[in-house]
């Protein structure tokens, strides 16, 4: 058991993404993010004495640089790269700090700005490994690796092209209710399965679109003014990285380690869980998530999403994930976060999952060379 | 050029691409091992890939080698999950599977025994 106690999350904001940057820099679309969270929550900004980032386009500037851009002096800091997991672990780590006092109101931010050449030179130096096997084969990664990945599970697990594109539908659905998705018309199943092939099996809206944008949170103590209004608790944050050091099929993530105790620390189970963000890179990788997490009973993934996902019974990637919304690079890693902490303080409008109470949300990422090493989830509460 | 994994000198763990500690014993020292056949796992073909325009499609496969280690290749012939396939590196530093000879793990499957491995 985990003491996630004394800490909770009293902002949550998203700059909205764009398809063309039109921030200058990644420090201006981080900046936004900093004073929309600032504003929500009335926190002063000299109060601010912690503060996290993750971007992979902020280089050269690191935190630090950040910080004195912002105007902010701090008594801690951290630089995250994890990607999709960075979100779920700057709060981890903010909590602790929180906890064991080295900071007291700690901003987390996590942004990117590409212009489409930024976007191929992360995808192709994303790590030595990459650099050295991945790249010489001119041959789109990370889509390409995810594209024999999703073989391996539809073969696995009996699936065809649609069920994964059922996900993709439903969370375009939940994408038409969210002012801030950047891809809000209307998509069939028969617009999803005569999309453009990327990399067979995967078509056009099997993959997330590259936008621009940033996130934010503002965690702080509990007994802060700040958490007297709709603060959101944490019941459960577990993480697991490099399960298998490559050397599965990528069809298990880390979370399947970690679901027992997860659960265990948060006191509900699956079924208790008003609504889900599920780190979606892929269709396939919201599966294998949940599936690791215990929500498909049985095993049986296709009722897991004919039944109570595309139903809406069980809500899952609310503002449409980033296969509507769009990947900010490692705001990816934030934004689900965002839309559960918003939805659990009844801020989501249209979309509102009424009466949401308990949320879930998870990340991935971190490809080394066939699939993602990184896996977190954290169960938040409404207090 | 040959293709090599790296083969544990203390527990004989095989691992690819080549790591400082060994993930099954913590070991240090790594023998290299031929990592040339294998047969395909999975077969993609990239039709689209961000920032490059219209190109000619390209094959990748994931092919999973005798010596153990699943390697991504650039498949450069008409080819199908489960055919044997031989590995090597070319000028580029790319690794290109080209037609193989059977694999003994193909060869085993088929209750075939006898061929060397």
């Amino acid at each position: 058991m985990q003491d996630l106690e004394g800490v909770a999350i009293v902002a949550a904001v998203e700059v909205p993404y764009t398809r063309r940057p039109d921030a200058a820099t990644t420090g201006d679309l981080l900046a936004s993010a900093f004073g929309e969270a600032l504003a929500g929550c009335g926190i002063g900004h000299h109060e601010v004495d912690g503060l996290g980032v993750a971007s992979f386009t902020l280089l050269p500037d690191h935190a630090v640089d950040l910080a004195w851009r912002l105007g902010i002096s701090t008594r801690w800091l951290m630089d995250d790269c994890l990607g999709g997991a960075s979100g779920i672990d700057l709060l981890q780590h903010a909590v602790r700090a929180i906890q064991a006092g080295d900071a007291s109101v700690v901003v987390l931010l996590a942004g990117d700005r590409f212009e489409p050449a930024d976007f191929t030179r992360l995808t192709e130096h994303y790590n030595l490994t990459t650099q050295a096997w991945l790249r010489p084969l001119d041959a789109g990664v990370p889509n390409s690796l995810f594209a024999m990945l999703t073989s391996r599970h539809m073969r696995a697990h009996g699936l065809s092209r649609a069920d994964y594109g059922t996900l993709a539908v439903t969370q375009r659905r939940w994408a038409a209710m969210n002012p801030l998705a950047v891809y809000r018309s209307p998509m069939t199943l028969d617009d999803y399965l005569h999309a453009p092939a990327v990399s067979e099996p995967l078509g056009r809206y099997d993959c997330v679109p590259v936008v621009s944008g940033a996130n934010a949170l503002v965690v702080a103590s509990a007994g802060h003014p700040a958490a007297r209004d709709r603060a959101v608790r944490l019941r459960a944050l577990r993480t697991r990285y490099n399960r298998d050091h490559q050397e599965g099929d990528g069809l298990v993530s880390g979370l399947a380690d970690i679901a027992t105790a997860l659960w265990s620390d948060a006191g509900v189970g699956p079924d208790d869980v008003d609504l889900a963000s599920i780190y979606d890179d892929y269709p396939v990788m919201v599966l294998v998530q949940l599936a690791d997490l215990g929500f498909a009973s049985g095993g049986d993934l296709r009722a897991l999403v004919h039944e109570r996902i595309a139903t809406g019974a069980l809500p899952v990637n609310t503002s449409g994930g980033q296969l509507s919304v769009g990947q900010a690079g490692a705001a990816g890693g934030m934004h689900g976060l965002v839309e559960v902490v918003t939805q659990l303080r009844g801020a989501a409008g249209a979309r509102q999952v009424a009466g949401a109470r308990i949320g879930l949300a998870t990340g991935y990422g971190m490809v080394q060379y066939r699939y993602g090493m990184c896996a977190n989830a954290v169960i938040l509460e409404s207090a | 050029m040959e293709l090599s994994a790296y083969r544990c000198t203390h527990c004989a763990a095989v691992c690819f691409p080549r790591r400082h500690f060994c993930p099954a014993c913590g070991g240090g020292r790594w023998s290299t091992v031929d990592a040339s056949r294998g047969e395909i796992d999975e077969i993609t073909v990239v039709r689209h890939r961000a920032g490059a325009g219209s190109r000619q499609p390209t094959v990748l496969a994931t092919v999973r080698t005798v010596a153990g280690p699943a390697i991504v290749a650039r498949l450069e012939h008409a080819a199908r999950r489960g055919d044997a396939v031989r590995l090597a590196l070319d000028a580029a530093g790319a690794v290109v599977a080209s037609p193989g000879a059977r694999s003994p793990r193909a060869t085993n499957e088929n209750d075939d025994a006898g061929s060397p491995p």
